[in-house]
């Protein structure tokens, strides 16, 4: 919104008794408090009929018949037919037990998706018992009298009362994108949005009687789409299903053109797809955000889209706006300059007690008029609310009329005595508003859209150069006599040969955490520039008290942005760069130039117009408390508490999630290699080595045991320096993490498995050269061979937890869920080996003591092979050291830190 | 089998399936890197 001048003189205008509310029955006064509430009751709560959800059933029957389970269900009825009815059934089983699973992730996610939403409700401009108040937007009710200023969603079908340079963006009902300039009497509908201007008007239809709910009606219901990292996993997965059907189809025929019966041929085919397909993936991804998601909320940052919370883990460059965001949005007169001379005011906050100093002190009534047209033309209030004083509607406007009442002008009786006969409310193009009352015109705005139009007043120029160099925002108040008629012309003809009252000169301290965050994310190699409207004075004074702008650091205006797409991005892709006086256009054109620099940027806004630039960076960040609705839907992220800080711990806890994600990918993939290996034997020994372990083994490991430590991995808490690496440009699925599953960790686990397998045969007595044997020493060993797989996965579930500490640094503790999840394998690994209903089922029995201890060695093996690798990868720093953001560091944090390298110093 | 069978196969077949399981994801990877039309920033899987 503005930077320099009032945002709404709504309230203001209500006050004055817009010409036009006059006629209308209660709309100088609203509906009182109790009338409201008896239609609100009568007339239902101004809500959209909640369109006609999918069904349960019908999501769970998805669930159930997605392209995974449809080749489920084939490969199961494909045993029936083989005459394999038990590994049918159990296929089977295990298509409802995954779906069920899925069903309910899904429904928690879903739920938290709805919770988050009801976090920021929609807020409306109501008078009721004739003041301006807000309300929620569900308890409008026929007869309010809403007041609209840009920004505004119009949240039922008004008719428009009074109307100020009203624009409307009607594209929600109409798709029109060119806005609509509505008149007196002309209804606005619910879903539309106030582009610029302000208007006062009567709600005619709440709730389903809108024109909007009519529509929404019409649409079918629908299944929000999938987000687009869930697209690709989905394709991922489907691409693995692919290939793996085909190598077993190709396998099949292999086995059959070698003599292989059929039936074997099959069971090699379908392990080969069981042991590929990662089937419990997607919905541990979608958890894994939704956590994400929720643990963002806790910190005040509002996640739009799930997606979001991996975008942010790789920001690059952060845009951000200074009033609010970096300072306290708390305004406050420090100082007034005025012809007759200059005033020093200390105060705390928006007290109304201040200590005012007047220099010469004749110059004090010149003061008291000064701050009483500036409280004329303010729409902000100070109030006392639980014995706090706060600001009501913009601070800046407060602030003004906590100076009046400092000054000893009492602003409520002025207005009633001297009543407003015109107003020209505040636009971004003017600068500048107006107020018509008692033969006078009033101006205030912003002292280079004042000074021009002013009679010259010797001084003022240096005065305003002196107030702007120290960090102050500047306004400028003027006046005029207009005699008694009404003002008939335009604001710009009105607002001419203006004399200057003064200039006023307030301060907006920086937010407490804004250094931090800022030096936090040069650690974390993210670039931060200012972007802002304000004046480049006041902006470069900002910048430097929260440590942005350092040393020579320059301060660019949008004006002087280069032309050239090319040229600006080069000019402004550097860290701690102050943009003042920016308008809008230049902020996308600054969004696009970054994005085209291979920069993952995230653009805080909170006008109307900075909506198409939010919508061009990658992450659109949007103010919760000053933010406009228009602002708001176009955001991937919505700051409840408006502060920097909380964008940079977003950051943080969405790289927490990316590298957790990382974490169970390895995990899952891990025992891919030792599910699928005994098959592979099997085959190249021609039948003659027997299978470790079968296709229901697989299943129990992909779907019973390896679950619950994977969901554990997905919620690992952000380690303590997740914001001292470089952003990850990295890819989810990468080299890296291929090598550690498959080409490490995968094979040490197969190792032990299979030579667990043979040990249970050599403690009963076979040697090398005799035949395998079978019946109960085959159930013995496939029984090991399942222990061995289990073991290794739990001593995988501590390694992943870093890609760079050995597994007894990462501290024990620090997931507290992971220990219950091991508990859980490990019970779940003594149900299938010790209940015999599940041993039968499985193809397996309680391995001997050979077998057991062989397979007790996949713990040290795999830790052993983990930690090797992790000091190799130490020695190579451009390959491999740079740790994973939201890595648990445990004790040895320091000890253990890698070298870094920064992909931008490189 | 004799011992050096046991050995050799059991060896390949954990290569094999090493190579496999790295073959079938990095192809998938890759088919979805090729599919993928971000339409800003850097977004999603890979």
């Amino acid at each position: 919104m503005g930077a320099d001048g009032p945002s709404s003189p709504a309230a203001a205008a209500l006050r004055a008794g817009t010409p036009g509310t006059a006629g209308l029955p209660g709309a100088d006064t609203g509906l009182t408090t109790a009338e409201a509430a008896a239609r609100l009751a009568t007339d239902g709560p101004n809500l959209l009929p909640v369109p006609r959800q999918v069904p349960a059933w019908r999501r769970f029957a998805a669930e159930l018949l997605h392209f995974f389970a449809l080749l489920f269900w084939v490969a199961g009825t494909l045993a029936f037919v083989a005459g394999m009815p038990e590994l049918g059934l159990a296929v089977f089983a295990v298509i409802v037990l995954n779906g069920i699973f899925a069903f309910m992730q899904e429904q928690r996610a879903m739920h938290a998706a709805e919770r988050l939403r009801d976090l920021l409700p929609r807020q409306v401009t109501v008078v009721r018992d004739g003041t301006a108040c807000h309300v929620r937007a569900d308890e409008l009710v026929t007869g309010d009298v809403v007041l609209l200023e840009g920004g505004d969603r119009i949240s039922a079908d008004l008719r428009l009362d009074a109307v100020h340079g009203l624009a409307l963006d009607t594209s929600t009902l109409t798709g029109e994108s060119v806005p609509a300039h509505p008149m007196v009497g002309d209804v606005a509908y619910a879903g539309c949005f106030v582009v610029e201007g302000e208007a006062s008007a009567t709600v005619v239809a709440t709730g389903a009687r809108t024109r909007l709910a009519g529509i929404a009606m019409l649409t079918a219901a629908h299944r929000p789409a999938p987000t687009p990292l869930r697209r690709e996993l989905d394709r991922v997965s489907r691409v693995i299903a692919g290939v793996a059907i085909g190598i077993g189809v190709v396998f099949f025929g292999v086995a059959l053109l070698v003599g292989t019966p059929p039936s074997d041929g099959f069971l090699f085919a379908v392990g080969v797809t069981v042991a590929v397909v990662p089937c419990g993936l997607l919905p541990t991804v979608t958890l894994s955000l939704a956590n994400g998601a929720q643990r963002m909320a806790t910190r005040h940052a509002l996640v739009r889209h799930l997606e979001a919370v991996e975008t942010l883990g790789s920001t690059t460059f952060i845009c951000t706006d200074k009033t609010g965001t970096l300072t306290q949005n708390q305004m406050a007169v420090v100082e007034i300059w005025m012809p007759q001379g200059r005033a020093v005011i200390e105060g705390t906050g928006y007290e109304p007690l201040a200590v005012v100093r007047c220099e010469p002190s004749r110059a004090s009534s010149a003061l008291s008029e000064m701050a009483r047209v500036a409280a004329r033309c303010s729409s902000g209030r100070a109030i006392e609310e639980n014995g706090r004083w706060v600001a009501r509607g913009d601070p800046m406007e407060a602030a003004l009329d906590v100076l009046a009442r400092r000054v000893g002008v009492d602003p409520d009786l002025d207005v009633t005595t001297v009543p407003e006969t015109r107003r020209f409310p505040f636009d971004a193009r003017r600068r500048r508003m107006s107020v018509a009352a008692g033969g006078w015109l009033l101006v205030k705005g912003a002292p280079d859209a004042v000074l021009p139009r002013c009679i010259p007043a010797p001084g003022a120029d240096e005065a305003l150069h002196v107030l702007a160099s120290r960090g102050f925002r500047v306004l400028a108040v003027a006046c005029r006599p207009i005699g008694h008629e009404l003002v008939a012309q335009s604001a710009d003809d009105a607002e001419r040969g203006l004399t200057l009252l003064g200039l006023i000169a307030l301060e907006d301290p920086p937010r407490q955490g804004a250094a931090g965050a800022i030096a936090a994310c040069r650690r974390a190699g993210i670039r931060v520039a200012m972007v802002t409207g304000d004046h480049p004075e006041t902006a470069r004074a900002i910048a430097r008290e929260v440590g942005l702008l350092v040393g020579d650091g320059s301060v660019v205006t949008g004006s002087e942005l280069p032309e050239d797409d090319e040229e600006l991005g080069a000019a402004v892709d550097r860290d701690g760069l102050v943009i003042a006086r920016v308008a809008p256009e230049d902020k996308l054109r600054i969004a696009q130039a970054l994005r085209h620099r291979g920069h993952v940027v995230a653009m805080t806004g909170d006008g109307v117009n900075d909506a198409p630039a939010l919508r061009e960076a990658a992450i659109g960040v949007a103010m919760g408390r000053s933010g406009t609705d228009v602002a708001r839907e176009a955001a991937d992220l919505v700051l409840l508490d408006d502060d920097f800080a909380t964008i940079v711990a977003a950051v943080e806890q969405g790289r927490s999630t990316f590298a957790n994600i990382r974490r169970f990918l390895t995990y899952h993939l891990t025992d891919n290699v030792a599910e699928l290996a005994p098959f592979v034997v099997w085959v190249l020994s021609a039948r003659n080595f027997p299978l470790a372990i079968g296709v229901l083994q697989v299943l129990a490991l992909d779907i019973g045991t390896d679950i619950l430590p994977a969901l554990a991995l997905g919620a690992e808490p952000p380690g303590t320096h997740v914001l001292e690496q470089p952003p990850t440009r990295r890819h989810l699925l990468d080299r890296r993490l291929f090598a550690r599953a498959f080409g490490l960790l995968g094979p040490v686990e197969a190792t032990v498995e299979l030579a667990a397998f043979l040990a249970v045969f050599v403690a009963m007595g076979w040697r090398p050269g005799q035949s395998f044997p079978h019946g109960s020493a085959l159930l013995a060993a496939s029984g090991a061979a399942f222990t061995a797989v289990v073991l290794g996965q739990v001593a995988n579930a501590f390694a992943c937890r870093s890609t760079i500490r050995p597994v007894w640094k990462v501290g024990w503790t620090r997931n507290r869920l992971l220990l219950g999840a091991l508990v859980a394998e490990l019970a779940m690994l003594a149900g299938f080996l010790y209940i015999p209903p599940l041993a039968d089922l499985l193809d397996q029995a309680p391995p001997s003591w050979a077998g057991f201890a062989v397979a007790l060695f996949a713990v040290p093996a795999v830790v052993l092979a983990d930690t090797i690798h992790k000091r190799n990868a130490r020695r190579q720093p451009r390959h491999d050291a740079r740790e994973e953001p939201g890595e648990a560091t445990g004790s040895a944090r320091t000890a253990d830190r890698p070298r870094r390298t920064h992909p931008g110093r490189r | 089998m004799g011992l050096g069978e046991v050995v050799m196969v059991v060896l390949a077949g954990i290569l094999v399936a090493a190579g496999l399981c790295w073959a079938v994801v990095a192809i998938a990877v890759r088919h979805s890197d090729a599919a993928r039309r971000a339409p800003r920033g850097r977004r999603g899987l890979t």
